[in-house]
């Protein structure tokens, strides 16, 4: 068996030098590319060959992409997401430029152009999503914390910055992000959005419906059962949302919200089917009856209810 | 100024002065771009896929299957009409300079 190992560093779409550079010195120590993956690179011992490895941007390669390369000696050895793999056995006797793949600012910059917008594109559309629900957020009176308009603004920072990184390589400029940081940066900011939102989720479930912790019934109704009743305690006054669906045949079926001295918080009267989704109801602090009553007459059917407070929104 | 009238990079320029005297596969350009520049200008394959890929899009050059010797039958490239076109504009805004800094520096 062959002897092989694993390199896995990760690198940015403006790294593809320093990737390639590392590629090389790893076929100095013997260690030549097999492929690489999403996990990183797999080399394989042989310490009979020494090659210079490049690494090209290109989506789509057609058969002329891959002629210009081999023709100029270059073996293509595996592509990654987009990235083609080169490499050339190294020559001591041979100038640099014979292991140089873009010899003229123009076309290198090219090469990248169309990543640079890409994530300039989706910069823009993270930043409308970010202001769309911070603006939610603005109405809604800050009751909770906007997971969203959380995760949306770190994507709008991220696909920004990484643009300009990748414009300034296509200038030529010192890039000063490095793909290992901006994966620090979105696992800490994910780290402290999840923990928030764990913090939160707890208290709210805490302090909203009880007993039934997510307030969802199910009633499968027999022939002779007519009515059927839930209790539901409110603790935090808020906006509900009911969720109602039901189809008997042959009689109607209605559903009546009240609080214990009688007071109608919603009613649906005699209806056959029903599918409501999201329709809000204010509920203060109290105890609460749902009752459900089923016209005589009315076979088998499935009754489902639910109540609970909009935990993202 | 006119269309076309932007100054061409030195692999572009190359690779239709070198198109000028026929058809050629992309290694051949490369090998008679460093004839000519004295070994002073390499055209890379990304380069050479780029700038030619970008020219074959504005129409200065078109592919074409070249004559095949043996079995192997290799693309080439070939300079249209207004590839020759960009070609002599472009000799002639360089052979303008010069000119002017002829000039200015006198003939050395």
């Amino acid at each position: 068996m062959k002897k092989t190992k694993r390199v896995s560093v990760l690198y940015a779409a403006w790294e593809a030098d320093k990737e390639a550079q590392m590629l090389s010195e790893q076929s100095e120590k013997g260690w030549q590319l097999v492929k690489t993956n999403i996990f990183g690179s797999k080399l394989v011992w042989d310490d009979s060959v020494r090659y210079v490895y490049q690494i090209d941007r290109k989506r789509s390669p057609d058969a002329r992409y891959y002629e210009t390369f081999t023709e100029q000696g270059w073996e293509h050895v595996t592509k990654f997401n987009g990235w083609q793999y080169f490499r050339k056995k190294y020559d001591p006797s041979l100038g640099e430029e014979e292991y140089k793949i873009y010899t003229d600012e123009q076309t290198y910059a090219d090469s990248l152009r169309k990543d640079k917008k890409t994530m300039t594109v989706f910069g823009i559309i993270y930043a409308v999503y970010t202001a769309v629900y911070a603006l939610k957020a603005v109405f809604d009176g800050f009751a909770n914390l906007n997971v969203f308009a959380a995760i949306f603004l770190m994507y709008t920072v991220l696909f920004f910055a990484m643009s300009i990184q990748i414009g300034k390589k296509m200038k030529g400029e010192k890039t000063n992000i490095t793909g290992k940081s901006i994966l620090g940066i979105m696992m800490s900011a994910l780290f402290v959005i999840f923990a928030m939102l764990g913090v939160q989720y707890a208290s709210y479930r805490i302090d909203s419906c009880s007993p039934y912790l997510n307030t969802t019934m199910t009633w499968e109704k027999t022939p002779e059962e007519t009515e059927y009743e839930m209790d539901l305690v409110i603790r935090k006054a808020d906006t509900y949302f009911l969720d109602l669906d039901f189809e008997c045949e042959g009689a109607d079926i209605s559903v009546v919200i009240e609080d214990s001295e009688g007071k109608e918080y919603y009613r649906l009267d005699g209806s056959r089917s029903c599918s409501i989704e999201n329709h809000d109801i204010e509920l203060d602090k109290g105890d609460y009856i749902v009752t459900v009553t089923a016209d005589e007459g009315c076979s088998d059917a499935k009754f489902y209810i639910k109540i609970d407070r909009n935990f993202f929104f | 100024m006119g269309k076309g009238n932007e100054a061409l990079t030195e692999s572009y320029f190359y690779i239709l002065l070198c198109l000028h005297r026929g058809p050629l596969h992309g290694y051949g350009i490369m090998q008679e771009t460093l004839s000519l520049s004295g070994g002073k200008v390499k055209i890379g394959s990304g380069t050479m896929y780029g700038a030619t890929g970008n020219m074959i899009k504005k129409g200065w050059i078109e592919e074409t299957e070249g004559s095949s010797d043996g079995f192997e039958r290799k693309r080439m490239y070939r300079l249209t009409d207004e590839g020759e076109r960009v070609l002599a504009d472009e000799i002639e805004r360089l052979r303008l300079l010069l000119k002017s800094a002829d000039e200015v520096y006198g003939r050395g």
